[in-house]
């Protein structure tokens, strides 16, 4: 090592010490913790900064395990986004249940540190360890209310399922380095391209593509998904939904293209199979669901299903169009996700023994609570894929790349299921518009706090990214091509 | 001459077949084989000629948990400390640096654990 390597790592570093601190300090706080949460805010905007600064700057560290480069920074800045706006969504939420901690902020920062190693991981090794430390975290924040049963229901199954997606992936990786007799993902990509596609490359290939893809909910290994989300507190769920899932995504990308590239073939094929399953499963159940909560659990898997065409279609392309396309739809869906979940957290807060997030008690939101049925109506057109959303500027990037990939008929099949899911997204805004409420509801305080700076965030990425993608695609565009600092 | 990728798949086939039968032969073998006294006191837990008292599923103080936890992050730091300590003059000062700032981020958590009242009994 040396200290020039630590510029590698400098937003993670930053992340670290101010979870540490973070923890030094709660002992400390009564009832207010406000200065956890500043701390935790402020080295959040600090890492996002740092990674936003560092972009062009191409280095590898650590005897090539961690590289900066463009498609790390990326990643880092998205995942210190996302992180904000689930900071500023939590205090009233926790606060309503009285689980207002600090470590619940520090175990946030710690899972981010790890998914930024998954992004700038090279190294199997590098990329294991971002992986768990992602994991552990996440199991931990699902359980946070350990006093509900729900709460713990969601931490053990999210630990199980994660358990056993973690010994799969590497049951795979581990006949991967077998055959590679390396662990840096450069020479065991040139060590595969020796040998060629051979069956027990492609059993390796099969594994890793299960264990990832139990990782980031694909059917039909996305069962934990809806009673996880359900289960854990919904920011964290919020935060599940979008940050895990990148981190996942970022860390397939990296595993198929540079790892696994000699088995293209076998694995397109895999994510194609994948993504009709996930996109048919995703959306068919979604339909069925009262809780919208549980909704968007499904919701999430249907994205991941076109996530996965998008996959699909970069192994059988020769450029890159489809990985680029997938950095924007994440970026995209980072937003329109989390706002939604935001959404949810404000009804929560505002009732925090009465509300269900069942669709009934939407009916009449909009006289109720006009400002959180107007932010909703946008997250749940941006999910759906109107235009001058982000989620169409998504979908529409995605759906081209899997079109020039020769796969049109998948990327028919992912419009049709894109129309399935308007039934359900718009189903919420004719409630909050056009239902009248079953009950009398006690007028609530209003949105306000950083809950509001938080709604403030998703809404105004959903629209600039709807309205004006450019710089955010030229960032994708230049962030996926040289994947070795 | 097969096809190599044939070849592979029969390999393959094979392995996990010779390890399936091999498993419920060996299992079937034991039954068939192994002659069999039912008797009741067979059924009784063991305990080193004492009838068992009480159940002994009892619930712990949860502070026995959180000690064990620290006391395996210790043992760890021990543990990673050796190598380091071979290898401490060919990776030098920064080695060295390294390794206190490990000990630091431990020492965080313990710190972190004492205020909590983990070390308190009472």
């Amino acid at each position: 090592m040396t200290a020039m390597d630590l510029i590698v790592i400098l937003p993670e570093l930053i992340l670290v010490v101010a979870g540490c601190l973070a923890l030094v300090v709660e002992p400390y706080l009564k009832k207010d913790k406000t200065a956890a949460v500043t701390i935790v805010a402020t080295a959040l905007v600090a890492s996002g900064a740092v990674a936003f600064g560092l972009a062009g700057e191409t280095r590898a560290a650590f005897g090539n395990m961690v590289v900066l480069n463009d498609y790390a920074v990326f990643f880092k800045v998205l995942f210190a986004v996302a992180g904000v706006i689930t900071v500023l969504m939590s205090p009233r939420y926790l606060a309503a249940y009285d689980r207002h901690l600090g470590e619940y902020y520090a175990l946030l920062l710690f899972a981010i540190v790890g998914m930024d190693i998954m992004a700038a991981a090279r190294d199997l090794m590098a990329f294991y360890v971002g992986l768990e430390l992602m994991a552990v975290s996440s199991y931990l924040l699902a359980g946070f209310f350990r006093y509900h049963a729900r709460s713990n229901e969601a931490a053990l199954k999210y630990f199980l399922t994660g358990a056993f997606a973690s010994a799969i992936t590497l049951y795979g990786l581990s006949l991967v380095y077998g055959f590679a007799g390396a662990t840096n993902y450069q020479q065991i990509g040139q060590a595969l391209q020796a040998t060629g596609n051979t069956t027990a490359i492609a059993l390796a290939t099969a594994l890793v593509v299960v264990g990832t893809g139990f990782k980031v909910s694909m059917a039909p290994f996305h069962m934990w998904t809806p009673d996880v989300y359900q289960g854990a507190p919904t920011p964290v769920a919020g935060f599940f939904s979008v940050g895990p899932k990148a981190a996942g995504f970022s860390a397939i990308l990296m595993l198929f293209l540079t790892v696994l590239d000699v088995s293209r073939s076998t694995w397109s094929i895999l994510f194609i199979v994948l993504a009709v399953l996930t996109m048919a499963v995703g959306n068919l159940f979604a339909l069925a669901q009262k809780n919208i909560k549980r909704m968007l659990a499904y919701s999430s898997i249907a994205h991941v299903g076109y996530l996965a065409a998008g996959l699909g279609a970069l192994g059988r392309a020769d450029d890159d169009l489809a990985g680029q396309a997938i950095l924007l739809y994440l970026a995209a869906y980072t937003f329109m996700n989390l706002g939604a979940f935001a959404i949810l957290a404000c009804l929560k807060t505002q009732d925090p023994a009465g509300h269900g997030y069942t669709l009934a008690e939407f009916a009449g939101l909009a006289r109720r609570a006009p400002w959180a049925a107007v932010l909703m109506s946008l997250f749940m057109f941006s999910l759906t894929g109107i235009p001058g959303t982000a989620g169409f500027i998504g979908k529409f990037y995605l759906f081209n790349a899997v079109v020039r990939a020769d796969l049109a008929w998948l990327a028919v099949l992912a419009v049709i299921f894109s129309a399935v899911s308007a039934y359900y997204y718009l189903r919420v805004i004719m409630y909050m518009f056009f239902r009248e409420p079953e009950r009398e509801y006690v007028p609530r305080e209003a949105i306000g706090g950083p809950l509001a700076a938080a709604l403030a965030l998703c809404a105004a990425g959903v629209i600039f990214i709807g309205l004006l993608p450019g710089s955010l695609w030229d960032a994708a565009v230049s962030s996926f091509g040289n994947f070795f600092g | 001459m097969i096809n190599p990728t044939v070849d592979l798949v029969i390999q393959f086939g094979l392995m996990f077949a010779i390890g399936a039968v091999l498993a419920l032969a060996l299992m079937a073998v034991s039954h068939r084989l192994a002659p069999t006294s039912r008797n009741p006191n067979k059924g009784q837990p063991y305990e080193c000629g004492v009838l068992p008292q009480e159940d002994s599923r009892l619930p712990f103080n949860v502070h026995f948990y959180l000690v064990a936890v620290l006391f395996v992050l210790f043992d760890l730091e021990a543990v990673f400390m050796y190598p380091w300590a071979l290898a401490l003059r060919s990776i030098g000062l920064l080695g060295l640096v390294e390794m206190l700032i490990f000990i630091f981020i431990l020492l965080v958590g313990y710190f972190y654990a004492w205020k909590k009242g983990v070390l308190e009994w009472e």
